[in-house]
């Protein structure tokens, strides 16, 4: 009973903590701005920064970046899953597809994603195009080489068993395969998201006209720096809250992961 | 008397391993039949070949020369084998009955039907209550237990045993041979059973072959007449248990020595 009661005490003690300590370095962030310690021109406090969101909300102009973005992101990281998933299967059950494409993979993908966008929009053009195709592709290479390897690291076992029970193609996909690489399609998924945000921001750094890159941009550019913290502000949030929904996806699909 | 083809015919069957290197012969000429209902075991030396013989059987495996023929019943939709693997064979994304129904999940059979079949030998093997764990959730003597009524649910001709029992403890390890004379009392299967084991071998089945090292041959083949249904823990304290385990022993012994010799 007793050590019950003081578990739960530390463990609200940790939580408090975890909370505590953003807080405490916004306070001191705020006080060294009123004590001008930090150069406003560089440094807005955390009051200006709210401030300035509560404008860039207000005139909506937030949300238009917000939405610039998302959608880049999104439809990008669709059209670079779907095939990366379909591919890395292929490649992952199949010598012959395997010894076919790797070459041409292992060639491609350590090429900087960001150093071919001049390519891009001259095939795609200045539009969403490029940016939604970058996206795609960074996304693509990840998804592809961890879906191949989630294939090919299921154990050889479970394709015995498969075979002893006469599993029909299409069921064996889905009930052995498909599952059986899950685990590691994820991880291709969580990397995704990471890279896809990173090249993102650098795409609309240079070659949009909406957007939260282009926020932080043009924001810099112009010298309104609290905007420009803004922008930092919206995507890292960005940042957490699809890593977060990953999160919480992997779990509804991989029921049986441990812990 | 008419004379009835053996279900399970295997005759000069050999099998060796390549690679770029090497050759290694696993099996060199092993003949063996076994009847319809009948409950084989094959015991050797680890490397011995014994789980490659039933792998061929299983049909996961080629044969390098010689033939592996199960019989199987025309008239009969029932698969012709099913097999218990070593241990980790269940599939870690199927709960206990998933899993257990997998085998007729992939012939097909509806869930509502397939779960009805496999729902009594769940609870044959004491598993009902965890019916919808995941595998990372049972201990090791559950798991065989699910790997026990994935076979048995499929309702094969025969059922191929590769070391089953292989990894669990003493106990666990007599009270899963228990269920799985319980379970096979029933009706009866063609069981072809490998071990390293010769009690396992005796307290199971009807006969025990015993294989030279390797590569395998047969060297013994004895017919074990126990009564049945057999209780494991009182069989195993008997005088004639005794007396015909030592024998096989001082048969195998030498090949053990062997398989010891060629290790180094």
């Amino acid at each position: 009973m007793y050590r019950e009661k003081n578990k739960l005490s530390s463990d609200a003690q940790e939580r408090a903590l975890t909370i505590l300590s953003p807080v405490a370095i916004l306070a001191i962030w705020q006080l060294a701005s009123w004590g001008n310690l930090l150069d406003p021109r560089f440094v807005p406090s955390p009051l200006k920064i709210i401030g300035a969101s509560w404008e860039l909300i207000v005139t909506g102009e937030l949300w238009q970046h917000i939405s610039a973005s998302l959608l880049r992101i999104c439809i990008g990281f669709v059209l670079g899953v779907v095939p990366g998933i379909i591919i890395g299967m292929l490649m992952g059950l199949n010598r012959l597809v395997r010894a076919t494409l790797d070459p041409i993979v292992a060639a491609t993908y350590p090429i900087p994603k960001i150093a071919i966008l001049p390519l891009l929009m001259l095939l795609f053009g200045i539009g969403e195009g490029s940016k939604i195709a970058i996206v795609a592709i960074a996304v693509f290479f990840l998804v592809l080489i961890n879906t191949m390897l989630g294939v090919r690291e299921i154990g050889s076992i479970y394709f015995d068993v498969a075979r002893n029970f006469k599993a029909p193609r299409l069921k064996f996909f889905w009930r052995v395969i498909l599952p059986g690489a899950m685990p590691s399609i994820f991880a291709g998924l969580r990397l995704s998201l990471g890279v896809a945000l990173i090249v993102l921001v650098a795409a609309e750094f240079v070659a949009a006209n909406a957007g939260i890159g282009y926020l932080i941009w043009s924001s810099w550019e112009t010298l309104v720096i609290e905007n420009m913290f803004v922008g930092i502000i919206v995507i890292t949030v960005l940042g957490v809250v699809s890593t977060f929904l990953l999160k919480e996806l992997e779990r509804l699909l991989i029921p049986w992961k441990r812990g | 008397m008419f004379d009835i083809p053996p279900k399970i015919e295997l005759s000069e069957l050999r099998k060796t391993f390549r690679n770029r290197q090497t050759a290694t012969r696993a099996l060199d000429g092993m003949d063996l039949t076994v009847k319809e209902g009948e409950f084989v075991c094959i015991v050797g030396p680890s490397g011995c070949g014994k789980t490659t013989a039933l792998r061929i059987l299983a049909g996961l495996e080629d044969a390098t020369s010689g033939s592996a023929i199960i019989r199987s019943s025309e008239k009969s939709d029932r698969p012709v084998n099913s097999m218990v693997f070593q241990d980790q064979s269940l599939f870690p994304w199927l709960t206990t009955i998933e899993n257990a129904a997998f085998g007729l999940e992939m012939r097909g059979i509806s869930k509502q039907q397939r779960y009805e079949m496999t729902e009594p030998i769940l609870d044959m093997v004491g598993l009902t209550k965890y019916r919808d764990h995941y595998p990372h959730q049972l201990s090791g003597g559950m798991k065989q237990r699910v790997s026990l009524a994935r076979a048995f649910a499929n309702d094969p001709e025969v059922l191929l045993m590769d070391e089953p029992f292989a990894a669990l403890d003493a106990q666990n390890k007599l009270i899963l041979q228990d269920e799985l004379l319980w379970i096979w009392e029933s009706d009866r299967k063609t069981v072809v059973f490998v071990t390293h084991a010769i009690d396992e071998a005796l307290v199971l089945g009807d006969r025990v072959i015993v294989m030279t090292a390797s590569p395998g041959q047969i060297k013994d083949d004895i017919v074990v007449n126990f009564d049945r249904p057999r209780d494991v823990a009182t069989l195993k304290a008997s005088r004639e248990f005794g007396d015909i385990s030592l024998r096989i022993w001082r048969t195998l012994e030498d090949e053990v020595q062997k398989a010891r010799s060629a290790d180094v």
